[in-house]
Order: structure tokens, then sequence, then C-alpha cells
């Protein structure tokens, strides 16, 4: 068990079949598999107090997952499969509904445990007609709701009269971790100041969203309509407060292209070699080679989410070929696991997309003698005029 | 005949950062097993499309079980995100209800460099929620 106190994932591995099968894991944020599966099992016209049930049983069966390593004790690379036999349904790729949406940003980090224990419940539920189970009723839950039950009764009617509701759990991941309280206008401290550099990050690849003029740690006016458009583009509740939905999603966004500019580094001192293929790479290979395709893969896995995170340490371990199986699968190779001529160009050649695609972002300094991705005209500055 | 809204938000890599005038277009199945193309967008600035208002059952049919045989209580669109230095990506039967916004999130994956054979189109289908 790898932590003692239950808290919320910011990212959750979900294998796409049974256990055992060779299907690929994607890794997706915490939150955004929740609004998944949410939209999955149940529909967005239902009545609020059954939606609210309905999403903390999910919440806890996804938790308690993770929470016992029930899947990774077992030898699996993953948290959860997406399949119903085993887990909760996730579709990979699906739409969310806003009524659902706005839900999971309010109890993402909730969960059912029984009075005098830690561990998440996991709280089993099935459709009540067709399939019926030792747990939540799907449609039991919204013929309660338009009862009159609140989503309290109707856990507990399925649960037990011992179930409870933790609210508010932490996250695992590093600091800045919420702070505990909504921010919103006339709040002061460094909190602020951290929500305010981090929009304005942001707000350098969604021009919508407007600069904070100044990162004072002052939660006025310019604050708030930042937050707010923020929120907009984002799917959020535009509320202009920063609750743990709005502060987990900006953290999360922050982070990820705080990630690309050290890949970037990482891109530059790799550069002292060639990046041609240089020779077959397996298990067990140590070197600067390795750490070049492992600098590849991990740009790769920051495109496409069935390739996972690697480590730049120049050993090609069972993580790097973990990433090769993903990639190999993902691009319609063979799996070997090992990089030959075929696997390391094709792995080359995808990241020469994603190189000229954060060129035009601007996230990446145009190559000498490159369209810099924008006209210039009168006025031009920075980078884009030499 | 009741309807709904969607969205579509065009992205690519964990960082979330949207594609600008990416072509986003709508098919309903038509008689003959055609696709009737039913509404094009292109993304802002932010990656999102504005939105198109689709027809789908009214909500009382939703709100409780269906009798065998009775047809899915949402309407059902495909969608195709397009745009020329990525990857072309269709969502099936995404699923649209009376008086609900849905969002769809499309994430592209850039193509790869020239020279390379082009890659297929990933497609993602949206079963029902097995109610």
């Amino acid at each position: 068990m790898s932590q003692a106190v239950p808290y919320i994932p910011e990212y959750i591995t979900v294998h796409l079949g049974a256990p055992g099968t060779d299907a690929p894991n994607v890794t997706v944020p915490f939150i955004d598999y929740i609004k998944n599966v949410a939209s999955s099992e149940v529909y967005p016209t239902w009545e609020i107090s059954a939606l609210r049930a309905n999403i903390l049983a999910i919440v806890s069966f996804a938790l308690n997952r993770v929470y016992l390593d029930y899947y990774r004790s077992r030898g699996y690379d993953f948290d959860i499969t997406s399949t119903t036999a085993y887990d909760q349904r996730f579709v990979n790729g699906r739409s969310t509904f806003d009524t659902i949406d706005r839900l999971v940003d309010d109890l993402f980090d909730d969960y059912l445990r029984r009075q005098g224990f830690i561990e998440p419940l996991a709280a089993k539920f099935c459709n009540g007609t067709t399939v019926t189970c030792d747990g939540l009723s799907q449609w039991g839950s919204q013929a309660l709701a338009r009862q009159g039950y609140d989503s309290v009764q109707i856990l507990r009617t399925y649960y037990g009269d011992d179930v409870e509701i933790v609210q508010n759990v932490p996250s695992r991941e590093l600091a800045p971790s919420y702070p505990g309280r909504a921010l919103r206008l006339g709040d002061v401290g460094p909190d602020v100041a951290r929500v305010q550099y981090a929009i304005n990050r942001v707000s350098q690849n969604y021009p919508a969203i407007p600069q904070i003029p100044v990162v004072d740690g002052i939660f006025a006016l310019p604050t708030e309509q930042a937050v707010r458009s923020f929120q907009t583009v984002f799917s959020l509740t535009s509320d202009g407060i920063v609750g743990p939905a709005t502060w987990y999603e900006l953290r999360r966004l922050f982070v990820a292209v705080t990630r690309l500019a050290e890949l970037q580094s990482e891109g530059i001192r790799l550069d002292v070699l060639e990046w041609e293929y240089p020779e077959v790479l397996q298990e067990g290979d140590t070197g600067i080679r390795v750490e070049q395709l492992q600098f590849l893969l991990e740009v790769l896995s920051q495109f496409i989410d069935q390739i996972p995170r690697v480590e730049i340490n120049g050993f090609f371990d069972p993580a790097t070929k973990r990433a090769v199986d993903a990639f190999q699968q993902w691009a319609g190779l063979e799996q070997t696991g090992q990089v030959g001529d075929v696997t390391w160009n094709r792995i080359y050649d995808e990241y020469e997309g994603v190189r000229d695609v954060l060129i035009a972002q601007g996230e990446l300094p145009a190559l000498p003698g490159q369209f810099p991705g924008t006209d210039l005209t009168p006025g031009s500055r920075d980078g884009e005029v030499t | 005949m009741a309807y709904g809204t969607l969205i579509s938000r065009v992205r690519t890599s964990d960082a979330d950062l949207p594609i600008e005038n990416a072509a986003v277009a709508y098919y309903k199945a038509a008689p003959g097993g055609v696709k009737r193309l039913v509404g094009l967008r292109m993304t802002d600035r932010s990656g999102a499309t504005q939105p198109i208002s689709l027809n789908a059952p009214d909500a009382s049919a939703s709100l409780q079980p269906d009798a065998a045989g009775d047809p899915e209580p949402y309407g059902v669109v495909d969608i195709v995100a397009d745009h020329p230095d990525y990857n072309r990506v269709t969502v099936r039967q995404v699923q649209v209800f009376d008086g609900i916004l849905t969002t769809q999130e499309i994430f592209l994956v850039p193509s790869p460099g020239i020279g390379v054979d082009a890659f297929p189109d990933t497609v993602y289908d949206t079963p029902d929620q097995g109610l």
C-alpha cells in the first residue's frame, strides 16, 4: 500500500480492456476520468441527487482501486480497467455533459467510506434492471431521487447507514497543493500570487485569457476576470473563484507547459550527437543514445496518451521498454520492445511533427531559416525578427 | 422535437495547447447508409467551436427505464476534426440529450515529418450507457 491516508491522484492510468489482455493503457487526469465514467454510466438528464450519488460511488470505487494498489500489487502497470466486468465503464475519447461536469468539479475530491474505516468504499453499482448487484441500483437511485431522496439518503439505502462522505481529500502531488479554502476577490497572499503566475503562463497559449498586469498576490478585479476567462475556456464553473477544480486544472496545465520547456533544454543538451539511427537498442543498454531515445519517447508521451512517461536517465530499463512497446503498438509496428532502424526512424519522424507544432505554437524557437509561424508585420518584435 | 447543444474543443498535448482553425464537421446518419453533413465549424484561438444545436428525443425519454426495442433516449452525431498539421480524428455516435450541453474534447497528434505515410484516422466510438 503506497500511502496510509487516501489521496486524490492527479492522474490515473486506465487499461482499455480486461486485465491480462493486450490492450493499451491511457493516463488521464483523475477529474477527467470521473467525468468520463459518470457520462458513460448514467444519463445527464437525471435528478441532481441521483447524479451526485452515482458520482460519489464512482469516485469511491476508483479511489479504492488506487488506495489498495489493486492492480499494481498484482503486477499490472495500470490502476484500473475500462470494463464493467471488472471495474467501471470508461470510454476513451468520449464526450461529457455539462450537468455531470459541474457536479464532478464539486465532488471529485469527496469519497464514501464506512464509519471507523479509512479506505474508500469499493462502491459497486449496476443498472438495476437488466443487471442487479449487491450495491447501488442506477435506475433505483433515479427513482429515489424523484421521490425526494437526497444523495446521502440514496447512498445509505444501498450501502448501509454506516456510510459517510469524506470531503476535500488532499492531492498527493507536490507543492503547491490546494490551500484548503477557495481563493476569491479580496484575498491576499502567496497562494494568490501562484494563481496569478500560473494564469499568466497559461494565457501565453490562450490569448482569450487576459494577462494579469501585476503578479502581486492581491486578488483584485483583473485576477477575477482572468480566472473567469480561464474557467470558461476550460469548461469550469465560471464564478471567478479558485476552488479545488480550478486550482488543480490550473496547476496541471502549468506543470505540463513547464515540462515542455524542460524538455526543450534536454533536447538541446542531447543535440551534441546526430539523431540518425545508431544501432539496435534494447533493455539493459546504457548511454547517451538511450538518453536520446528516452527524450524522444518522453516528448511523444506529452502528445500521445497511450505512451507512458519515461525518465531520461540513460538506462534502457523496464519503463523504457514499456514505452517502446506502447509506441510500437500505437504506430502499428511489430511489438518487440527493441529499437531497430524502423522503430527509431518512426519515433524520430513523429518527433519531427511534434517539434514543428511546438515551433508554430511558440513553445520552441524556430529553426534557422524556418518560417516562425506568424506573419511578420511592422511592429513585430522579439524572436520573430532577426 | 427537442434539442441539445454540442461544442468541440480541439487541442494537443498534455498541456492542452489549443489548435486554431481546425475544421470540425458534424455528420448524422441518413437513409441508405450515408452520412449527411449537418454542421461545420472552425475552432477559435482557444481551440473551441461555436455551439451547434442538434435534435434529440425529449428529456422525459431518459428519466425512466425504456422498454425493449425503444430507441435510445438521445440523438447521435459523428464528429470529424481535421487540421493539415495533425492526424485526423473521428468520434462516432456522440450523444446529444435534450437541454444538455455536450462537450467533446478532441486531442490531435501532430502529423509526422515530411515523407512519412499518412497516419490512418484515429476513430473513437461512443457506446451506450448500458442502462
